[in-house]
């Protein structure tokens, strides 16, 4: 299905423009995420939010909840979501900074803020997410039952046994396997889809260039910033300088001068701060929930590798069960327990059979619907800044002109040439 | 930022700067010559060319075919002596620093350098109007071969500038014994005290400074003291000013800069999507929405490059409209030289006047005094005809000295009133130039971005909303606008909306300082820029 027309997907979350998009036909959730709060003191710090949820799911008690909850806690809802739905693309989280966190400085926290309410509202316009059993806890539960299912979320994650899903430590095991193989003179190897390897090295070449756009956004808007500051600096010197003049026509040019370079360089800093939220904020969003992506891609390299694995495992055990059975005389418990090894090992491939066809079916729904919703955002991201920036030089423009205008007049007052 | 040069290949339809060049300096050509002691004796010739005017013509007269020749930075440095000495009272902008660091003499990035800053300099006494219709000057211009052999400009050099400590020191020998009278003659009074050529002078005249005055100086006298401190403050806001232009015109820079590299990295994602986003797309069925994202980075980025791209020539176009702000700084120190000219000449005056007195004074006492005490009527008649000898002189030197200093005075007068007058109306010009070509810069981005938003599927309502301040602007500061960015657009070499029509009517249009004039403008403006633009949104 395709995704509605954009105007319908831009919403407005309370007092911020930054969008979150909704891919449902309904809008099914709103939440707020609000008033940070600092708690406690020094190293224990830290802010709390208030989570507001108008809802019309069904699966809810009621349209309206609302919860407290800290950075640690979103942080435990995603990776649950993550390892709950394997080859869904969980939205990504804000960086859990270190150093920000302890300055506590007030843009830091609402820069934070921000990137929440966009992460929960990814979440429950996610379709397979938004009715998980773990975002439901998240909105509803008060403090005492949410501690529970926290420490329940945390004490499971420990106990499964899950095979390590960095990229860099499945392709060791990849490794690993190859060299198995090679020693065993298996050629046989479980190959991805020359199709999906395509699809692999280009959205980690992706990652690499929204993280570019990113830093030089910041960049602009910094720069944008100390040209403000510059100009009102030059102003403030002119003027002193014109004063100089005593009754002078350069007094009231120079002053003509503070007036509307105060105009530009306020221009400049409403538009640098604009730019942090809604272009700067949003690129790095981008760039992050590409890595939500390598983190599917490398669930689904880990479970290849393990497909691998155990077919090469059953491979070698069947290998042994035929020597077993060609070899004169052994005795039949040896052979039983060998073939049920083989079972064993059957059983095994065939799991993990399963659990690499999955996550690649999934991730095909999942890259369809990452792939549409990201085009759109991008390209309104650009067009929204084309337009934000044309009414940006648009005011300035004015300003210039006016200023222009008032020393055109200034100089023909005083009989200029 | 203030070695952007007009002249050097801007497009014709650049309209000029307040500043035309009238002389240029180039060609440096490096020489060997002996050396000392090691030192290499290489330097550098230039060649200068002007097209020099008929006498006492104004800016801009009558030109004569242009004259070349070959100089020397030693020779530039003589020049600037020999005006020091016989302009006295005026500002006479300061000639290139001399101090250049041994190694780095001959060098071609030091040689550049100063080839322009004695270019700027042989303009900037090319515009000061005593100057430039100066002997001297047109000596140094047109002289064929070196000027050491011209015996006019021979003539001209301050003399004995070898023999001064000698002939100082000889002199105050014969004063201290007697021999010299030690009274200043007229010649010598019309000239400034040189220290080391006549020390007694130079001791009176700081002793004299030492002391309160006794008679109250005249009004313009006093007029002249008060501009002499509005003068070192109009220097401390110039640092200011100069300094704060600088910082503006390097953030300026640097804005420009980011804009473009933000532009690349747009380009470049939209470059990886073209070359590798294909596999996703197919996989996923969005190559319509592949494409368009590809469509859509290559357009913004494109756009940014753009912008960058008008940036860095409005920083180029500040850097020249806020260098005057240097240029006057560099001529304070000139204007306070100028005002000592006369605290000197004055000082010269009224040592002499003290002497005068001094001398009448003694001679009354020897009238009154008998003749006994002083060995006899002969010894007296002596002393008192020596006295009155030098009383003479002493008249005679006090004229002089005060025709100097009122001289002097005059100049400062007329330089002072041409430094303000210069001033008001290039500090003028400098804003509205300065305020014209951000306005441009201003105008011309807003069409870049909405024609980019057009592109990039804007509704017209957001097209709309979008430059909603700038419909209903007044047309005269527009018109400003479009002979600025038909410069800029012109420069730019693209165009992309229809501006033939506009084109002829603001090059008609005079320099920024016409006065709006309110319906001759219509013809130019359109009710914005985008009207006429042939955009399809969506």
């Amino acid at each position: 299905m395709d995704p509605p027309p954009y105007e319908s997907v831009l919403q407005d979350h309370g007092t911020n423009n930054y969008f979150a998009p909704v891919t449902a036909v309904s809008k099914e959730f709103e939440i707020e995420v609000t008033d940070p709060v600092k708690q406690g003191e020094g190293v224990a710090a830290y802010v709390s939010y208030k989570v507001r949820t108008k809802t019309t799911h069904s699966a809810y008690a009621a349209p309206f909840h609302q919860v407290v909850r800290r950075f640690r806690d979103f942080s435990a809802l995603h990776d649950k979501l993550c390892e709950r739905h394997r080859g869904h693309i969980v939205p990504p989280l804000p960086e859990k900074s270190a150093v920000g966190k302890y300055q506590m400085a007030t843009e830091f926290i609402d820069q934070r803020r921000r990137a929440l309410q966009v992460f929960i509202n990814r979440v429950a316009s996610h379709p397979v997410l938004k009715d998980s059993r773990e975002l439901a806890t998240f909105l509803q539960a008060d403090e005492e039952a949410w501690l529970l299912e926290a420490a329940r979320w945390a004490a499971e994650a420990a106990a499964a046994h899950r095979p390590s899903v960095s990229a860099a430590a499945a392709w060791f095991r990849g490794l690993q396997h190859s060299a198995q193989s090679l020693v065993s003179g298996r050629a046989e190897e479980i190959q991805e889809d020359a199709e999906y390897i395509k699809i692999r090295d280009y959205i980690n070449g992706l990652e690499g260039h929204l993280a570019e756009a990113h830093r030089q956004a910041s960049r602009l808007m910094r720069k944008e910033a100390d040209l403000g500051a510059a100009l009102s600096e030059f102003a403030a010197a002119a003027e002193a300088l014109g004063k100089l003049d005593g009754e002078g026509p350069m007094r009231a040019a120079f002053g003509c001068l503070l007036g509307r370079a105060g105009e530009v360089a306020a221009l400049s800093r409403a538009r640098s701060e604009a730019l942090a939220g809604e272009f700067a904020a949003p690129l790095k969003e981008a760039a992050r929930s590409i890595k939500s992506v390598q983190t599917v891609m490398a669930d689904r390299a880990a479970a290849l590798a393990a497909y691998s694995q155990a077919k090469s495992d059953l491979d070698s055990k069947k290998v042994r069960l035929a020597r077993l059975r060609g070899t004169p005389g052994l005795k039949e418990d040896k052979i039983a327990e060998t073939e049920r090894d083989v079972n064993e090992a059957d059983q095994r491939l065939r799991n993990a059979k399963l659990g690499y066809e999955t996550i690649r079916d999934t991730m095909r729904e999942e890259l369809n619907r990452f792939q549409k919703e990201r085009a759109a955002e991008m390209s309104a991201l650009l067009r929204d800044f084309a337009l934000a920036q044309a009414q940006h030089t648009a005011e300035q423009a004015k300003a210039w002109g006016e200023l222009l205008r008032d020393l055109q007049q200034t100089n023909s007052a005083s009989g200029g040439q | 930022p203030h070695r952007a040069h007009p002249a050097r290949g801007a497009p014709p339809a650049l309209p000029p700067c307040h500043h035309q060049p009238l002389i240029s300096v180039s060609e440096p050509v490096k020489r060997e010559g002996g050396g000392l002691f090691g030192i290499k004796g290489g330097y550098v010739t230039y060649l200068v060319r002007s097209r020099p005017r008929q006498v006492g013509g104004q800016v801009g007269g009558q030109v004569r075919p242009e004259v070349r020749v070959r100089r020397r930075f030693r020779e530039f440095v003589t020049l600037a002596e020999i005006l020091k000495e016989r302009y006295r009272g005026f500002f006479v902008p300061p000639r290139p620093e001399k101090n250049a660091v041994e190694g780095q003499r001959m060098t071609d990035a030091f040689v550049e350098e100063r080839r322009l800053a004695l270019e700027r300099y042989l303009n900037k006494l090319a515009r000061h109007p005593v100057i430039c219709a100066s002997e001297e000057l047109r000596l140094f211009l047109e002289t064929e071969g070196e000027l050491g052999d011209c015996p006019a400009w021979a003539a001209l050099r301050p003399a004995g500038q070898g023999g001064a400590v000698l002939e100082g020191t000889a002199r105050l020998s014969k004063q201290l014994l007697g021999l010299d009278r030690g009274v200043t003659d007229p010649e010598q009074a019309a000239q400034p005290t040189k220290k080391s050529g006549d020390i007694m002078r130079a001791i009176r005249e700081t002793a004299r400074s030492m002391q309160v005055p006794t008679a109250s100086l005249p009004p313009d006298e006093l007029a002249l003291q008060r501009a002499r401190e509005e003068v070192e403050a109009l220097q401390g806001g110039l640092t200011v000013a100069s300094r704060a232009a600088e910082r503006l015109v390097s953030r300026l820079e640097r804005w420009s800069g980011v804009q473009g590299e933000l532009g690349l990295a747009l380009l470049r994602a939209g470059k990886a999507e073209q070359a590798e986003g294909g596999a996703l797309a197919q996989h996923t069925c969005t190559l319509k929405q592949s494409g368009s994202l590809m469509h859509d980075l290559e357009r913004l980025g494109t756009a940014l490059v753009r912008a960058s791209r008008i940036g860095r020539r409005v920083t180029g176009r500040c850097a020249i409209e806020l260098g005057c702000l240097h240029d006057y700084l560099g001529l304070m120190p000139a204007a306070l030289k100028g005002l000592r000219a006369r605290d000197k000449a004055l000082l010269t005056a009224d040592t002499l006047q003290a002497d005068l007195g001094a001398r009448r004074r003694a001679i009354a006492e020897l009238e009154a005094a008998g003749a006994r005490v002083l060995g006899g009527d002969a010894a007296k008649a002596k002393k008192i005809a020596e006295l009155s000898g030098d009383v003479a002189v002493l008249q005679q030197s006090l004229s002089a000295a005060t025709a100097t200093y009122e001289r002097v005075k005059a100049t400062n007068q007329s330089e002072l009133s041409r430094l303000r007058g210069e001033m008001r109306a290039e500090l003028g010009g400098m804003l509205r130039g300065f305020a014209g070509v951000m306005a441009a810069c201003c105008q011309r981005d807003t069409e870049i971005w909405l024609a980019a938003a057009s592109e990039l599927q804007a509704t017209p309502e957001q097209l709309q909303a979008a430059k909603a301040c700038l419909t209903g602007h007044p047309p005269a500061p527009h018109q400003q606008h479009q002979h600025q960015q038909g410069e800029a657009a012109a420069g730019n070499g693209s165009s992309s909306a229809p501006r033939g029509a506009d084109l002829p009517a603001s090059t008609a249009a005079a320099a920024s300082s016409r006065p709006p004039a309110g319906s001759a403008a219509g013809g130019a403006g359109s009710g914005g820029p985008p009207g006429p633009r042939p955009g399809s949104p969506g």
